[in-house]
């Protein structure tokens, strides 16, 4: 393994030159103003629900009439949120890895080997993402009443993947076709075996969109109303309660309240295990960044 | 152009070596790729073969309410008419504004985010993806909250003075579809892009202006070619989901954001034309496939342009 | 049937890993093993968010890790196929028949499900009652007509035509329902309750009526006509109904047509939409009652169509002055209650469950809870006076002389078809 590492320190993303790099470079003015506009436009409505839901109002707008928690001492009482929120969180825990799994094989299979029937196999495998979800959870239901597998979260689950893990495949397929191939290469030269080469070498590389498409799966799985409300048998999951619960006119704070709260629950889950890792790591005497960048 | 030649020899990935890699090694890599994708093309097969095949079925019956399910084409003939080509039409046209403009925002972000932010790098990464994890029907009223004619960016400029009567053009209005479909797509552009990114030598970029050239020749003769195969596979995971899509315009687009997947939608379940709907569906494969197909063969034309 | 068949055998392997307790009821939660689950998910976060040096040996120990969680995944699909295999193969034997007599399968509307309703219907029957709720009837149709498989179906006068004609329902033996010679005749009246042959379809439970709100404040003269509101002439933007026919019948009531849905012919359709088309008041369409009270709190339209008096009583909640109006044309009452499905599998369950649901203290409930109107007569012996002067529940088909019956035209599809012009 020795022979793997060493190999690693001469890959072109190496920790010295990403260092030197950044002491020369670093944000400019004008990157630095792009960076808070587009975080104004990937935040803004985020943070705006979130002090709405602090609002003494049942409107989500403007004025801001002052402050209650009223909404999320009504959000504690809904029960059927609750139950739908864990039917919910269930699901997405259990679809994520299983996606992950399917979309990291399948990436590679796509883009580390050229055979027959590959670009059939990668059309055949980017086709749900293209086909609208209304129809997938349709025709879904119309398949498992056909097959008379009864509906339930587990039926769910399984179209969830079927949406979500090509994601997985795009997202690291692109990673993977412009991966400098001489490091693999090399790697296999220097006498590791293929799998050795994918997991000292290959993962690691990918590890940051691996975790990024593990985020995505995660929201898609959860956040998901039209594949869901179709598959699912008698549990709510939670967007099934967040839709059925818009008809009423009161309802919206109190939803709002508890999406506020999921959100959340899960920054400070992620941001934490994040904490987490580059705590240990630099007590180790490692830069979290470097082992990012790939080294 | 030397400077280029040599500064692209330097990046660019050996087409060779990726043959001797991939298919040179004959012994016993046969199968391999097929023990890759065996099981996720098998859990494609059951779970959405097999329902695709269903709606396949569908779209060649008759099958109105009172269809009696015999063969037809009417279905294909009826998902051709001019109200639906209008629509098709406005749908790609405002998928592919959408696009441009993701595009033109993704693609600096995902530059500073690889090139330029140092140890914030992870952390804007991360923060990318958490800005997917809010419920994406109640985020729909946080933009309303911004563009409606008493939300922020209207009292805003208000207040300023810049303005003394709201904007109605902010929200309702093909304008808002293409912010609202840019923003909630921007961290599936950035991700891929920041990967392809990811992957150029710093060297070269520094190799390229040490000898000279200003940061346009830069960005042009180096960083585009090196991004171009990740450029184009984003364009395809962003515009796909993108055209059906149907959330984000049907609740800020008022009456001018209707898309095809909404059509599909009212066919399916309003009018209860499954037949019409799965045939619509089956036109809008074919046409994304066509547009899959095509990127990729630009995308193989831009290769070898830079490589000769 | 090939298909049950494989199914149970594979259900059999399943069984031998122990993942499932062949005994329990097959849900998400009988799996076994959560810490084990827990454990690899925590795993797998933890290597997926990356993992520097320590990827060695964590990446190492993951991959080892593959084939059991290759065989958790493959044991998802087989789990879900020995789910419904037992299930379903189970339909004649004695265990389905225990389930589905323990159990009825109540789909309906969020806001149906009120703990205060359903728990005493528990308690007295022993019977478990499962929620699955909807939004929105025309997906609720769809679900059906894909084959979902329910007990009760709450319904609404103006979907039932087309799900009768689907075959989605069955008739409801009024013998069976107590309290059936109570209800108003003006209730049963009107179309969708009792189709042409005599059959009943819904047994209603609640309604209410339709008409315009608007914000008093921002228009110059009181609106109480839908002429008025549909004005090219109009001060001010309106938002109208997602709900196409409902629109296209107040549009065709603005122009003098109708008023019942029936009497409005396609020309009448093609002119309404025209005017309809036309004009550049409309803002946006709008869906949810919910979306609706936004919409007039953000100050983007000053009037709607098609919406309950509840928004008007919605925005009065945070000191906007909202008013809702009857329109001289005609209000148009909504009456929704619940039918059977065709498909019910416990006929017994479905019957207690709208028999209760029925009954005058479930009925008060609902109206002290949203305001809404009652259909069984009986209420009028324990709803306080009060009550019964505000809402009209004395008798709800005859609160105002110009009430219509919310019902479907016969060519609906020709609505739908000409309603894409305005929309599309």
């Amino acid at each position: 393994m020795v022979a793997v590492r060493g190999l690693n320190m001469t890959s072109p993303s190496s920790v010295g030159f990403w260092t030197l790099t950044r002491r020369r470079r670093g944000t400019s003015a004008v990157e630095s103003v792009f960076l808070v506009i587009m975080a104004g436009l990937l935040f803004g409505p985020i943070v705006l629900l979130a002090a709405f839901s602090f609002n003494d109002s049942s409107i989500i707008g403007f004025p801001f009439r002052g402050f209650t928690l009223d909404w999320y001492r009504e959000a504690m009482d809904e029960s059927a949120a609750w139950e739908s929120l864990r039917a919910s969180l269930t699901i997405a825990i259990m679809v994520t890895p299983v996606c992950l799994f399917l979309g990291i094989l399948s990436a590679f299979g796509l883009s580390r080997f050229r055979f027959r029937f590959r670009g059939a196999v990668s059309s055949f495998i980017f086709l749900s993402l293209v086909i609208p979800w209304l129809l997938i959870g349709v025709s879904g239901l119309i398949f498992f009443s056909a097959v008379e597998v009864r509906l339930s979260l587990w039926t769910v689950g399984a179209m969830h993947v079927v949406i979500a893990f090509p994601l997985v495949t795009a997202l690291l397929s692109a990673q993977l076709v412009r991966l400098d191939p001489h490091i693999h290469e090399a790697s296999l030269d220097l006498g590791a075996t293929e799998r050795e080469t994918l997991r000292h070498v290959i993962v690691p590389l990918l590890l940051p969109t691996i975790g990024a498409s593990a985020v995505f799966v995660f929201s898609w799985s959860f956040n998901n109303f039209i594949v869901s409300f179709f598959t699912a048998g008698f549990d709510n999951t939670f967007p099934i309660w967040v839709f059925s619960s818009l008809r009423q006119a009161g309802d919206l704070p109190i939803v709002n309240a508890i999406a506020t709260l999921v959100s959340f629950v899960q920054i400070i889950l992620i941001v934490g295990i994040w904490q987490l890792l580059r705590i240990r790591l630099e007590r180790r005497g490692h830069d979290i960044r470097d082992v990012v960048a790939g080294a | 152009m030397n400077i280029n030649r040599e500064v692209e020899s330097l990046a660019e990935p050996d087409e060779a070596a990726l043959e001797i890699v991939y298919s040179g090694r004959p012994r016993g890599r046969r199968w391999v790729p097929h023990a890759f994708l065996a099981t996720p093309v098998g859990v494609l097969l059951t779970f959405f073969a097999g329902p695709l095949i269903v709606l396949a079925m569908y779209s060649f019956q008759e099958r109105g309410r009172s269809g009696d399910g015999s063969f037809t084409l009417s279905n294909y003939r009826a998902a051709v008419e001019p109200s639906i080509l209008e629509v098709a039409g406005s749908t790609f046209l405002i998928a592919t504004l959408s696009m441009l403009v993701l595009l033109a925002l993704a693609y600096p972000l995902a530059y500073i985010i690889a090139m330029k932010v140092g140890k914030w790098e992870i952390p804007l990464l991360l923060a990318l993806a958490l800005s997917d994890e809010l419920n994406p029907l109640i985020r729909i009223f946080g933009w309303r909250t911004i563009l409606a004619r008493n939300g922020l960016v209207n009292s805003t400029l208000d207040w300023i003075g810049l303005i003394d009567k709201p904007m109605d053009w902010l929200l309702f209005t093909k304008f808002s579809v293409v912010l609202v479909l840019t923003a909630s797509w921007m961290p599936y552009a950035v991700i891929p892009l920041y990967a392809a990114m990811k992957t150029i030598d710093p060297r070269v970029v520094e190799a390229s202006s040490d000898l000279g050239a200003g940061w346009f020749t830069t960005f042009r003769t180096v960083v585009f070619p090196l991004t171009a195969t990740g450029f184009v596979a984003t364009m395809v995971i962003v515009f796909i989901p993108i055209v059906s899509d149907f959330a984000a315009p049907g609740l800020v687009g008022g009456t001018s954001g209707r898309m095809l997947a909404s059509v599909i939608e009212d066919l399916f379940t309003r009018r209860g034309e499954w037949g019409v709907g799965s045939a619509l569906t089956f036109l809008l494969l074919v046409v994304s496939g066509f547009v899959v197909y095509l990127s990729h063969r630009i995308a193989n034309i831009k290769n070898l342009d830079t490589s000769t | 049937m090939p298909q049950p068949r494989a199914a149970a055998q594979m259900s059999g392997v399943t069984r031998n890993r122990a993942v499932v307790d062949s005994g329990e009821e097959c849900s998400l939660y009988s799996f076994r093993r959560p810490k084990r689950v827990i454990y690899s998910y925590a795993k797998a976060i933890t290597a997926v968010l990356l993992i520097g040096n320590g990827s060695e040996d964590l990446w190492g120990r993951l991959m080892k890790d593959t084939k059991r969680k290759v065989a958790l995944g493959v044991s998802m699909g087989l789990l879900a196929a020995a789910c419904g295999s037992d299930v379903s193969s189970a339909g004649s034997g004695s265990d389905a028949g225990e389930l589905a007599s323990s159990t009825v399968v109540f789909f309906g509307y969020e806001d149906s499900f009120l703990d205060s309703v359903l728990d005493p219907f528990v308690e007295s029957t022993g019977m478990d009652v499962k929620t699955p709720a909807f939004a929105d009837e025309d997906e609720t149709e769809t679900k059906l007509r894909a084959g979902f498989e329910a007990d009760v179906v709450e319904l609404c006068a103006g979907e039932v035509g087309s799900m009768i004609e689907s075959g989605l329902l069955q008739p409801v033996d009024t013998s069976r329902i107590s309290a059936w010679d109570s209800v108003f005749d003006s209730v049963k009246a009107g179309e969708g309750v009792i189709a042409e042959n005599g059959d009943v379809y819904i047994v209603p439970l609640q309604g209410g009526p339709f008409g315009i709100v608007y914000l008093a404040e921002e228009v110059t003269t009181p609106i109480t006509s839908y002429s008025q509101l549909f004005d090219p002439g109009f001060d001010g933007d309106i938002a109208v109904s997602e709900e196409s026919i409902s629109t296209i019948w107040d549009v065709a009531m603005a122009l003098g047509h109708g008023p019942e849905v029936d009497q409005i012919t396609d020309a009448q359709v093609v002119e309404a939409v025209d005017v309809l088309t036309g004009l550049d008041t409309v803002r946006t369409t709008w869906s949810e009652d919910g979306d609706l009270v936004q919409l007039f709190a953000a100050g983007e339209i000053i009037a709607a169509n098609h919406a309950t008096p509840d928004i008007a009583e919605a925005l009065q909640d945070e000191g906007i002055n909202a008013v809702y109006v009857a329109p001289e044309e005609g209000q148009i009452l909504w009456k929704c209650g619940q039918g059977i499905s065709a498909n019910a599998t416990n006929l017994d369950g479905a019957y207690a469950l709208i028999n209760h649901y029925l009954d005058p203290e479930m009925q008060l409930i609902f109206a002290e809870e949203y305001g809404y109107l009652a259909s069984n007569s009986e209420i009028l012996d324990i709803a306080p006076q009060e009550l019964v002067d505000d809402l009209g529940l004395a008798d709800p088909g005859a609160i105002d002389l110009v009430t219509i019956a919310e019902g479907l035209p016969d060519n609906e599809d020709f609505w739908e078809e000409e309603w894409s012009r305005f929309a599309g």
